[in-house]
């Protein structure tokens, strides 16, 4: 009986914990969810109406626009490379026979663990002499540098569990090593990749300490100009952005989650 | 011309492993094999896990690099080919069945890889499926296959772009034990049937010596013996491989007396009926093999012969294990049919052990 009590005690004290972790993660981005309709020309918190006159305002600026399409354009870019460059380093790592593969695998990762601002900073000395500041080119070049480590995270992981022998078939029974790669490799892994894909996304797109040293007058990110926005006028503006990245980075997710699925009931497997 | 090439292909093995050598750092996988295998033939490779047999297809296959040695299929050396040049058919333990394509779809796609035509493919994938008996299964996927079914379907399409040599890696060892019987059958009919020459894997000694016609032993990378399975069953050319091949009782012995007629050898002090002809030239200490169903067993005290005392008997089905224990050895196993009158022997009976002097065999005791 008393044993029971204590089983109980202890699975909802979990509960409560687990609980509070999760608002406390949560919360703080919900809450610009209501502050964004709110009607008041400053971030107020309850808001004392609604209104969507910061969404409008936010899609009749052509500065905000112009960011928001920056990023778009930036973070599109930065996907595509870093999801080739990714996919190639995750084959070479996981299938190859790679001397020094450690090392090499730990500089691959090192933009997760080396401080952006350490990061933004070197860059911007090399990029500076090349005029590379503020173009798209080294916009796509710094992100890169920053997505490739989750791609090659991601997509190692799935072809750690692949089972080798399904390549080696499709070598013995004639298919080049190309080929193998492409008609097997790829759409077994595809869920992964495109999971690397999104993450890539995300990391070019919430991206600010390097975009903060690379933007220039023209080219500006969306989080740079947030940041600056932040400085002068803390309008709802803000709020209402922010609203619309949350939301859209769920999308991006759940879209993401049903790739997945999709592809295990396809084939019995992940 | 045509007779030119015929007669080459008679003589000519359809795999030659020629002093193949495999070493992993300091392991030496595969040690020195050297083997042909004839058209149509079925050679088993069988031996304890890491004896070397599975490196041994790998290499031939084209997965693994021998360290030093050849390999030839059909007299063209392919030791530094790639292994999707190889033209070699191979059945894997897992069957490597593509599980994002249809059946038909993975039987295809070595003729997809070699350009052929879709109205052909369509043909021959339909042959083959009829051929391991799972004609209208084209559309399905293989996860909604059984065991057994995934096991035809890399069958078919290991067979379907007729390879010299087909390659199999344990194929039947993730089945259950009825169903590999079905399927060795099934295997060796097919073989047969195409005269096919396979390479087969697996550490089942009892499925080797069903199916195969030669078998070939592999100890610690070493090639032991090879030969026909009643010949490598009758006579054993080491100690590993009468221990390994079937069922087989050790006695320490002793030759205690040797002339032009054969050799003398006790066992427990009592003299035994041996007719080796073999190079035994010293008296000392050796192993006596014999197995079990080679055993005589006779109810009462022993006049010739070794004499024990019955400790129990284990009923098999269509056999019978006499568990005996012989004084002054230890235990020995005799195997006769369940229906035999010894069948009524009890525990604690007095019996005589014997058996012909050509199904004994003597081995060098371990060490010396």
């Amino acid at each position: 009986m008393a044993s029971s009590v204590m089983r109980w005690l202890e699975r909802s004290t979990t509960a409560v914990a687990v609980g509070l972790i999760l608002a406390f993660l949560i919360v703080p981005t919900l809450l610009v969810i209501p502050m964004s309709v709110s009607p008041t020309s400053y971030l107020r918190f309850p808001p004392t109406g609604i209104s969507f006159h910061w969404y409008s305002a936010y899609f009749s600026d052509q500065e905000w626009i112009a960011a928001t399409l920056f990023s778009l354009k930036i973070a599109g870019l930065t996907t595509v490379a870093s999801t080739i460059v990714g996919v190639m380093a995750a084959v070479a790592l996981v299938r190859g026979r790679v001397p020094g593969r450690e090392t090499i695998q730990a500089l691959i990762l090192a933009p997760l663990i080396v401080p952006h601002i350490v990061v933004a900073i070197a860059l911007y000395l090399q990029f500076a002499p090349l005029r590379l500041v503020g173009t798209t080119t080294g916009f796509v070049l710094a992100h890169t540098v920053l997505a490739v480590p989750y791609v090659v995270l991601i997509v190692s992981a799935a072809l750690t569990r692949l089972d080798q022998s399904l390549e080696m078939a499709a070598l013995n029974l004639g298919a080049s090593p190309l080929r193998a790669f492409l008609e097997i490799t790829v759409p077994l892994t595809a869920p992964a990749i495109a999971a690397g894909a999104v993450f890539a996304f995300l990391a070019s797109f919430d991206e600010t300490v390097v975009s903060f040293f690379l933007s220039g007058v023209e080219n500006k990110t969306l989080t740079r100009k947030l940041f600056e926005d932040i400085d002068f006028n803390l309008s709802p503006i803000i709020a209402a952005i922010s609203t619309i990245i949350v939301v859209m980075t769920i999308a991006i997710m759940g879209l993401g989650q049903l790739a997945r699925r999709a592809t295990i009931r396809k084939t019995g497997t992940n | 011309m045509d007779s030119v090439n015929g007669n080459r292909a008679v003589n000519v093995p359809a795999v030659s492993f020629q002093h193949v050598s495999r070493r992993f750092g300091s392991v030496t996988a595969v040690d020195d094999v050297t083997i042909d295998v004839a058209p149509g033939e079925f050679l088993s490779l069988v031996g304890p896990s890491g004896s070397g047999k599975t490196t041994l297809l790998m290499m031939l296959a084209g997965f693994e690099q021998p360290s030093a040695g050849r390999l030839a299929v059909s007299g063209r050396d392919v030791t530094d080919l790639a292994p999707n040049h190889r033209n070699i058919g191979m059945v894997f333990q897992k069957y490597a069945l593509f599980p994002h394509r249809t059946v038909a779809d993975n039987i295809a796609f070595p003729l997809r890889m070699r350009g052929i035509g879709r109205s052909e493919r369509e043909q021959r994938v339909a042959e083959v499926l009829a051929m391991v008996k799972l004609d209208g299964y084209g559309q399905r996927m293989p996860a909604q296959l059984s065991g057994g079914q995934q096991q035809r379907v890399a069958l078919a399409r290991a067979i379907v772009f007729e390879p010299p040599v087909i390659l199999m890696d344990e194929p039947l060892g993730a089945l259950d034990k009825k169903l590999r019987q079905h399927m060795q059958i099934e295997i060796k009919e097919l073989q047969a049937r195409l005269k096919a020459t396979v390479i087969y894997v697996t550490h089942d000694q009892e499925e080797a010596l069903t199916m195969s016609d030669r078998v070939a032993i592999l100890d610690h990378g070493k090639l032991v013996q090879s030969g026909g399975p009643r010949e490598l069953y009758e006579a054993p050319a080491t100690a590993f491989v009468a221990d390994f091949l079937g069922d087989m009782n050790f006695l320490p012995a002793e030759i205690t007396g040797m002339d032009e007629r054969g050799i003398e050898v006790t066992v427990g002090g009592r003299r035994v009926p041996v007719a080796t002809s073999g190079c035994w030239k010293d008296k000392g200490a050796v192993r006596l093999a014999v197995r079990p169903e080679h055993v005589t067993v006779l109810p009462g005290p022993a006049g010739q012969g070794l004499s024990g005392m019955v400790d129990r008997l284990v009923f098999q089905g269509s056999n019978l294990t006499i568990l005996v224990s012989v004084d002054r050895v230890g235990q020995l196993r005799a195997q006769v049919e369940a229906q035999s009158p010894l069948a009524s022997l009890a525990t604690g009976d007095p019996v005589a052990i014997t058996w012909a002097p050509e199904r004994a065999h003597l081995f060098p005791r371990a060490g010396s």
